[in-house]
């Protein structure tokens, strides 16, 4: 088992690079053949993703969201999965580029310093770990997608207000479907999100911890706030367009933040070195 | 006279018939000459039927389009006496100098038609129409009964290497006129039209084409306002929409996602002032203005305002320029397709042979013969399979017998070997084998597409 985690940590970078330089040529040239194989080719690299994750599930005993790099990985299994569902709805391509060059970067980072199967705190095999991290990861996950489009998005809208009518016009998918993924997507990842805050606040509880003075917990809940503005704002007031795009490119770099920098500075129970000792119940 | 007749001498085969075409086009051809040898349908029936009518002609296809006559033909006459006739048919229509006229011969005919489905002779480089008046052509021949298995062959040819030129090379990407750029501009905003209001301003014959351009893709309303009221309630009936007096814009642009202005007036009607006011009422909806008015009809300064984005004549010829360009560059791809196809069609018109019409009649008969023995291979005793062997061998060899022998000798019989051999190809199925796409290429063509893209 172990060494087929191995092999496909080396295996899912690689074949999302052979991916990825198929949606770039399909981006450039418009290749044919790249037109044929971009897509084939990422339905392979998300079935062998999947097949990594089910492995290491098994191999761990526990779901395999437990540190920053597992949850990368994940993340980067739901823009995948999301891309193509986006491709076969709408019949395009053209944002593969951009999309599953954010995949490709988060599996490469995930198995650069992804370590070998380790010893991990029992605590983190409890079902209510599973329920938290599994809810945040797939609302980290639609905030990935909602930047990405959102991304897009505005480069799309850039090119449309100046007339230029670049390679980003021939290949992008319509203003309007942009926006619309932007959204949505921003929608999920928020229902998800608030699902982690309340499980991770009634579990924390029973564990007697203090998650409100927990730095990680502030930023999340920053968090929430901006995409509940940014959804609100949509849906309520009938936002739409750039400014909206922004929020989500907010809450996106606040989401970063929150995944690499607060658990690197900040000392808090979230990170899981320090939980040892301090979980009494 | 003497221009062609020389041609003639110089290029065609000294025996055997051939396929040749002799036309005229845009190229060979002055606008007047065009003019002169210029057939529409009514025109062509009468040709084909005279075609039909004359013995030495045995199969017969007539292209005629704005930019082109040209007949394809298929005649038992050696040394050019297909060019002949068909230099007849083309001095028959008008006074057409035969400095105008070009004749092509055997695989010269294939490629030029190749190239000419592929819309690379096309004025429009790539356009698709021309496609589908190929298939046409070959239609009303099927028709008038003076089309055959040589010319099917041949225009079945012409129908993939255009098919496969617009679906591998982008000789048919992107707008290359004005109007469908429009389309495309408000597409690449909107992902369903179906779902939004157009608002044509002017009912000129520019607003015309692009609001037909738009109600023929399916728009959710279509608003035409014009300052004579007439001329706006004519065009929307026409087109489905409906009627609007031009004083009532600024509602209408509350309303419109998408409007087009293609007016006449001096000044811009759609002021900085007049589109804040109309966008304030329209909350965050995109607004799309596409201007193909000269001069403008929508004050730049429009474009400054959040979600509304205005493009101009000027804009929407410049990606049409850049598409044109485009579509040059892959011209060198389409060639090499178009080699492809002729040298394919070149290795079937090479088994066009009396011996290897017969070799492949025997080894399908006894390929069928042997598949349905290996059926019943282990289900009945080995004595009856033997016993079957040779009554199935029999049944070939007496079904086969006939059409053999005919084969050899469609003189006698006052046929024509060519076609003959094309039919029994075709009626066997003989070309399937190595190649399963070609049974959409013999008879039927397969259906044209929405011929919408290319425009």
């Amino acid at each position: 088992m172990q060494a087929l985690l191995d092999l496909l940590r080396i295996i899912l970078p690689v074949s999302y690079a052979l991916v990825l330089m198929n949606y770039i040529g399909l981006f450039l040239r418009d290749d044919p053949l790249a037109r044929r194989l971009a897509t084939r080719g990422l339905v392979v690299a998300v079935s062998l993703h999947a097949l990594s994750l089910v492995a290491r599930t098994i191999a761990l005993h526990r779901h395999p969201i437990a540190n920053p790099l597992e949850s990368l990985t994940v993340i980067a299994f739901a823009l995948a999965v999301v891309h193509l569902a986006v491709e076969a709805a709408h019949k395009t391509q053209g944002a593969g580029a951009f999309v599953i060059a954010v995949v490709f970067v988060f599996q490469l980072i995930s198995s650069a310093f992804m370590r070998s199967v380790e010893v991990v705190n029992p605590i983190l095999r409890s079902p209510w770990f599973g329920l938290h991290t599994g809810s945040a990861i797939l609302g980290y996950s639609g905030f990935a997608v909602s930047a990405s489009y959102g991304l897009l998005f505005l480069l799309l809208y850039r090119e449309l207000k100046s007339s230029r009518f670049g390679r980003l016009y021939e290949r992008l998918p319509s203003l309007d479907l942009l926006a619309r993924m932007t959204i949505r997507a921003a929608g999920v990842g928020l229902v998800f999100l608030s699902m982690a805050i309340v499980v991770g606040i009634v579990w924390s509880s029973r564990l007697v911890i203090d998650a409100w003075h927990d730095p990680k917990f502030i930023v999340t809940v920053l968090l929430w706030f901006v995409y509940a503005l940014c959804v609100g704002a949509h849906y309520v007031l009938g936002w739409s367009g750039r400014r909206v795009v922004y929020f989500s490119l907010i809450g996106f770099t606040i989401m970063i933040f929150s995944m690499a920098a607060v658990n690197l500075i900040f000392p808090s129970f979230h990170s899981f070195a320090s939980l040892n000792g301090r979980v009494s119940g | 006279m003497a221009r062609t007749e020389d041609l003639i001498q110089a290029q065609a085969p000294r025996s055997g018939p051939v396929i040749t075409l002799i036309g005229v086009n845009h190229r060979s051809a002055s606008l007047n000459q065009l003019e002169q040898a210029a057939l529409d349908e009514e025109g062509v029936r009468r040709a084909l039927q005279a075609m039909a009518e004359d013995a030495r002609v045995a199969e017969a296809v007539i292209v005629a389009t704005c930019n082109r006559t040209e007949a394809y033909l298929f005649a038992h006459e050696p040394e050019g006496g297909a060019a002949r006739i068909g230099r007849e048919l083309i001095r028959s229509l008008g006074e057409v100098d035969d400095g105008s006229i070009y004749v092509k011969f055997g695989r010269d005919v294939v490629s030029h038609l190749c190239r000419l489905a592929a819309g690379v002779d096309s004025l429009m480089v790539g356009e698709v129409q021309i496609l589908g008046q190929v298939k046409q052509a070959h239609a009303l021949a099927v028709e008038q009964h003076v089309a055959g298995p040589v010319l099917g062959k041949l225009f079945g040819t012409a129908f993939r290497a255009g098919k496969r030129a617009r679906t591998e090379t982008q000789i048919g990407q992107g707008p290359v006129s004005v109007s469908y750029a429009a389309l495309g501009l408000a597409q690449k905003i909107f992902s369903d039209l179906r779902e939004h209001t157009v608002l044509m301003v002017g009912a000129g014959q520019a607003a015309a084409i692009a609001a037909r351009h738009f109600a023929e893709t399916g728009v959710g309303d279509l608003i035409i306002a014009n300052r004579t009221p007439e001329t706006a309630a004519m065009l929307a009936s026409a087109l489905g929409g409906r009627p609007l007096p031009l004083d009532q814009l600024g509602e209408a642009l509350a309303i419109a996602d998408i409007v087009i202005t293609a007016t006449a007036a001096p000044e811009p009607i759609v002021t900085r002032d007049l589109a804040a006011a109309a966008k304030a009422r329209r909350g965050n909806r995109p607004l799309v203005f596409i201007d193909i008015a000269m001069p403008r009809n929508v004050d730049l300064r429009v474009n400054e305002l959040e979600g509304v984005f205005v493009h101009d004549m000027s804009s929407l010829e410049s990606m049409v320029k850049k598409n044109f360009e485009r579509r040059r560059r892959e011209i060198p791809r389409v060639e090499a397709i178009v080699a492809q196809e002729v040298e394919r069609h070149e290795r079937w018109e090479k088994t066009l042979t009396v011996a290897s019409t017969i070799r492949d009649l025997r080894e399908q008969g006894e390929a069928i013969r042997k598949r349905e023995i290996a059926g019943w291979q282990g289900k009945i005793p080995p004595a009856e399979l033997e016993r079957l062997d040779l009554i199935t061998r029999a049944i070939i060899n007496k079904l086969l017998h006939l059409p053999t022998t005919r084969i050899r000798r469609p003189r006698e019989e006052g046929g024509d070997p060519i076609t003959l051999l094309a039919a029994v190809r075709e009626l066997f199925g003989l070309d399937q084998s190595d190649d399963p796409d070609d049974s959409r290429s013999r008879g039927a063509l397969p259906d044209e597409d929405d011929g919408r893209r290319g425009q």
